[in-house]
């Protein structure tokens, strides 16, 4: 293969970060642009055209969610908002005096901010959920941690930065258990939400199966566009909205619909449905040869779970060198991945998922996340396991620690 | 063209503060055809100052001011901060523009550990830190170059006014080079050395005295040639937004420069009721007492006294002529010595009516508690101790032992002055009593020694200021630095 041609493309292995857009997606997205810019709440003709689009595109999601009802779909503006309408709105109507909270210490900051927020508020109570050393917490511990006002356990279902899966069907079916003696006992009913954010390209995230009231999902982590999402809210969750002007989304949440973002969602939606066994399939094989190539190299580890992750991450750490600079390296090499997550990267604060997983502070720092995506071949993980050996060595050769 | 093939295989990380000198040193470089890689350092930034660099104007002017910086550039610019989201985004804009790849680097930690504990920990023992000069040492050329190595790159380069230039002369290589091939030590061997820049008001080779000299052949300084006019109309031409920012001043991790009240927030010793920031007298040579301090905490040796008391005190003015209603404006010493003594006044006379003649720190006396105080002359000195020398030039021992003249500046901004060695047993390589003996075999003679070195300038000086880094030079070649100890 001629070396020279491979090495000026440029390989995307970030896409727990972003995904690069479906063209089936854009195209989508341009139709309802260009043909259907109506506001779906007008009275007339363009109207009800964006209304009837509108419905089309929610009963997609439903039906791939496997959720009863069309108005358990909320789109939001991404994961971010999804999770605080989550937990913000389930707050704002609990009728609990201060009420309990109980999240896992390596939720996403979108869920740990919100809730600390509150906290620190004095609004609620919270409890962070511990996890052992491949970044699982136990349902024994959520069990233990249930309060008499406990009002909701918010558990993420696929962690990004190391990828493992997180027993939240397991919580959800033992909720189900306790709630009804709950309520008969006059204590609040708990509700599970699980940002499945980076869980439902590759999960069956069947709110059914999960035994789950709320779930927050972002499009563009599945090849859809950036700025849209939903919540899956179960009829009868008693949530406030927290965006206000407007009766939209069933009242919770007020502006004009997003009608690309919501039309490229859908779409998005349409395509995990019909290929995401094949996707899995093929994206699984991808990563476990990488995984197998990376661990090849000296001082090299697997982080989280060995089975029970999501088939797109591959979470490493070197010892004795930084993420930092291995990134910065492959980035040279025109490669893409990411170190702790997207937005902390830095030298004082190293992830907190890692660390919370029992990694010093040190080995925390020698960390690197691949994270695979519809569009990758082969031909790119042979390429990412010629090029990082190399920058490895070097790193370690310079480095005063070895 | 055949040039640029070479240099694009040459990788050279700059840093980038998202000013118009590290962004035209990045210009200049990609334009020269290196493969340039920018990065952008995230200092440190008080986190109880978080939101200063938004306040514009008044709304920092009732914290305390101890006076000494009143009027100094530190109290007018509010946004220095080369580190501030905003200076991050212009640089990653320039990188954009150039085409580089850009990356931010953290290093709050390092920094606070190094240089700001350090900085409040010298004042605190009544020394006045050079920080500037510590981050480049620790981290612009330590921390960034190491780096920069695990970038591959083969250069560092950054926008200071310093010229980096080979020097034909032998005597002005930094090693002997057959002495040292001799030795077998595994110094880079170099003929580079460090020159004033061009810019003889901008030049900062005084602010790399501390550097490692291993790094210098690695240097790259694009703007040691030219004037910072030439620098803004290259930016301009360029179009570089950022052409005609002002030029940053003072300390970067004090963004209001309210230097008193960081220090009183930020030194363990600063709290209420601590030895140093105790009220203590103020004294002449003599030890007579002239009045009272608030504590000692930020004063430096050869600052303004503003205290028109003491400074009345100290010349015997027996009462305070600033109250009578009688003195014409000013010049009033005369006057004053006649009617002074009348005394018994009610009214209060504007400060800047007259003019007493001002007093100067000359020792920050932190066993005693006590500020001395003189005038102006008092604060001359010939002689002074330095430490931490760190040689950067071969050249530096030769002229030491042949007892030339050379130059030492003894702060930032100070025009160097004609001195030579007096003292050096422990510094001096050949010295047999010297411990140091085996290090510098080992490292040839540069680098740093712990031992003290004892300089004599040819004419008195102004406030040798313990803890400020002096620079040494043979003429415009840095040759050496050190910090003062007394």
């Amino acid at each position: 293969m001629n070396k020279k041609i491979v090495k000026n493309e440029r390989i995307y292995f970030d896409n727990s970060a972003t995904t690069p857009m479906d063209s089936r997606v854009i195209s989508e997205m341009k139709n309802v642009m260009e043909s259907d810019f109506g506001n779906p709440s007008s009275i007339h003709s363009y109207g009800r055209e964006a209304r009837g689009l509108l419905d089309k595109y929610r009963e997609v999601c439903r039906d791939f969610i496997g959720a009863d009802e069309v108005n358990e779909i909320i789109f939001t503006s991404g994961g971010s908002e999804a999770d605080n309408l989550a937990i913000l709105g389930l707050v704002k109507k609990s009728k609990v005096k201060k009420p309990h909270i109980i999240t896992s210490l390596i939720e996403h900051k979108a869920v740990l901010e919100t809730i600390q927020e509150l906290e620190k508020k004095e609004l609620i109570e919270a409890t962070y959920l511990k996890v052992d050393k491949y970044g699982q917490i136990d349902l024994e511990n959520v069990k233990r941690e249930i309060r008499h006002n406990t009002i909701l356990i918010s558990v993420m279902y696929v962690n990004n930065e190391v990828g493992t899966i997180q027993p939240v069907r397991e919580i959800g079916k033992y909720l189900e258990k306790i709630n009804e003696g709950r309520v008969g006992g006059g204590f609040p009913r708990i509700y599970l939400h699980t940002d499945a954010v980076q869980a439902f390209p590759y999960l069956k995230c069947n709110v059914k199966h999960l035994h789950i009231d709320m779930m927050s999902v972002s499009a563009h982590k599945f090849n859809g566009p950036k700025g849209t999402g939903f919540l899956y809210v179960k009829e009868g969750t008693p949530v406030e909205k927290i965006i206000y002007g407007g009766a939209q989304e069933f009242n919770f949440r007020a502006g004009t619909e997003n009608m690309s973002g919501i039309a490229g969602l859908a779409k998005a939606v349409g395509i995990l449905a019909k290929e995401q066994d094949k996707e899995v399939k093929k994206i699984t094989e991808l990563r476990d040869k990488l995984i197998k190539g990376v661990l090849k190299i000296k001082g090299a580890d697997l982080t989280g779970h060995k089975t029970e992750r999501s088939p797109a991450i591959a979470s490493f750490v070197f010892s004795g060198i930084e993420g930092e600079s291995i990134l910065i390296n492959l980035d040279l090499e025109g490669i893409a991945v990411s170190t702790g997550s997207a937005c902390s990267s830095g030298t004082l604060s190293p992830s907190h998922v890692l660390m919370a997983m029992g990694y010093s502070h040190v080995e925390a720092q020698g960390n690197i996340r691949v994270s695979l995506g519809r569009f990758n071949t082969e031909a790119e993980v042979k390429r990412f396991l010629d090029v990082l050996p190399g920058i490895v060595e070097r790193l370690r050769d310079l480095s005063p620690l070895s | 063209m055949k040039n640029e093939n070479i240099k694009s295989k040459i990788r050279v990380v700059v840093a980038m503060s998202g000013g118009v000198d590290s962004s035209v040193a990045a210009y200049l470089l990609k334009k020269q055809g290196y493969d340039v890689i920018g990065i952008f350092l995230k200092l440190w930034t008080p986190p109880d100052y978080k939101d200063c660099c938004n306040i514009v104007g008044e709304a920092l002017c009732g914290l305390p001011n101890s006076g000494d910086h009143a009027g100094s550039p530190l109290r007018t610019h509010k946004q220095n901060l080369c580190c501030d989201d905003k200076a991050m985004a212009v640089a990653r804009q320039i990188a954009d523009k150039l085409k580089i790849p850009f990356y931010v680097l953290k290093v709050d930690k390092l920094f606070k550990e190094e240089i700001v504990d350090n900085f409040i920990s010298e004042y605190e023992q009544g020394r006045t830190p050079n920080p500037c000069v510590r981050c480049n040492k620790y981290i612009k050329f330590g921390y960034l170059w190491e780096k920069a190595k695990e970038l591959g790159a083969d250069y560092l380069s950054t926008g200071h006014y310093v010229s980096a230039k080979k020097v034909k002369d032998i005597r002005y290589s930094i090693l002997d080079i057959k002495n040292q091939k001799a030795k077998n030590i595994q110094y880079p061997l170099s003929n580079i050395s460090i020159c004033r820049s061009k810019d003889t008001i901008k030049d900062q080779t005084y602010f790399l005295s501390s550097i490692d000299p291993k790094i210098i052949p690695h240097l790259l300084f694009p703007l040691g040639n030219m004037t910072k006019k030439e620098v803004r109309s290259i930016a301009k031409k360029a179009k570089i937004t950022v052409y005609n920012k002002k030029d940053s001043m003072g300390v970067c991790f004090i963004p209001d420069g309210d230097m008193d009240a960081f220090l009183k927030h930020f030194s363990k010793s600063g709290e209420p009721g601590s030895p140093r920031q105790r009220r203590g007298d103020i004294v002449d040579k003599q030890g007579n007492v002239l009045g009272a301090h608030k504590g000692l905490l930020g004063y430096t040796v050869g600052q303004k006294i503003g205290d028109d008391q003491v400074a009345a005190k100290y010349h015997k003015f027996p009462n305070y002529p600033e109250c009578n209603p009688n003195i014409p404006n000013g010049k009033s010493q005369t006057f004053r010595k006649e009617f002074g003594i009348l005394g018994n006044d009610l009214g209060q006379l504007g400060k800047k009516n007259f003019d007493i003649p001002r007093l100067y720190v000359l020792a920050i006396d932190h066993k005693r508690n006590r500020l001395v105080v003189g005038e102006n002359e008092d604060c001359f000195s010939k002689e002074m101790i330095v430490e931490n020398l760190n040689v950067v030039n071969g050249r530096f021992w030769e002229m030491v032992k042949k007892k030339k003249i050379f130059y030492a500046q003894i702060r930032g901004g100070h025009r160097a002055e004609k001195c030579h060695v007096t003292n050096y047993p422990e510094c001096y390589p050949n010295n047999p009593n010297n411990k140091l003996q085996t290090l510098r075999k080992e490292f040839g003679t540069l680098g740093i020694n712990s031992g003290q070195l004892g300089i004599e300038f040819l004419k008195p000086v102004r406030a040798i200021t313990p803890g400020q880094t002096v620079a040494l030079y043979d003429k415009k070649i840095l040759i050496g630095g050190g910090v003062i100890k007394k």
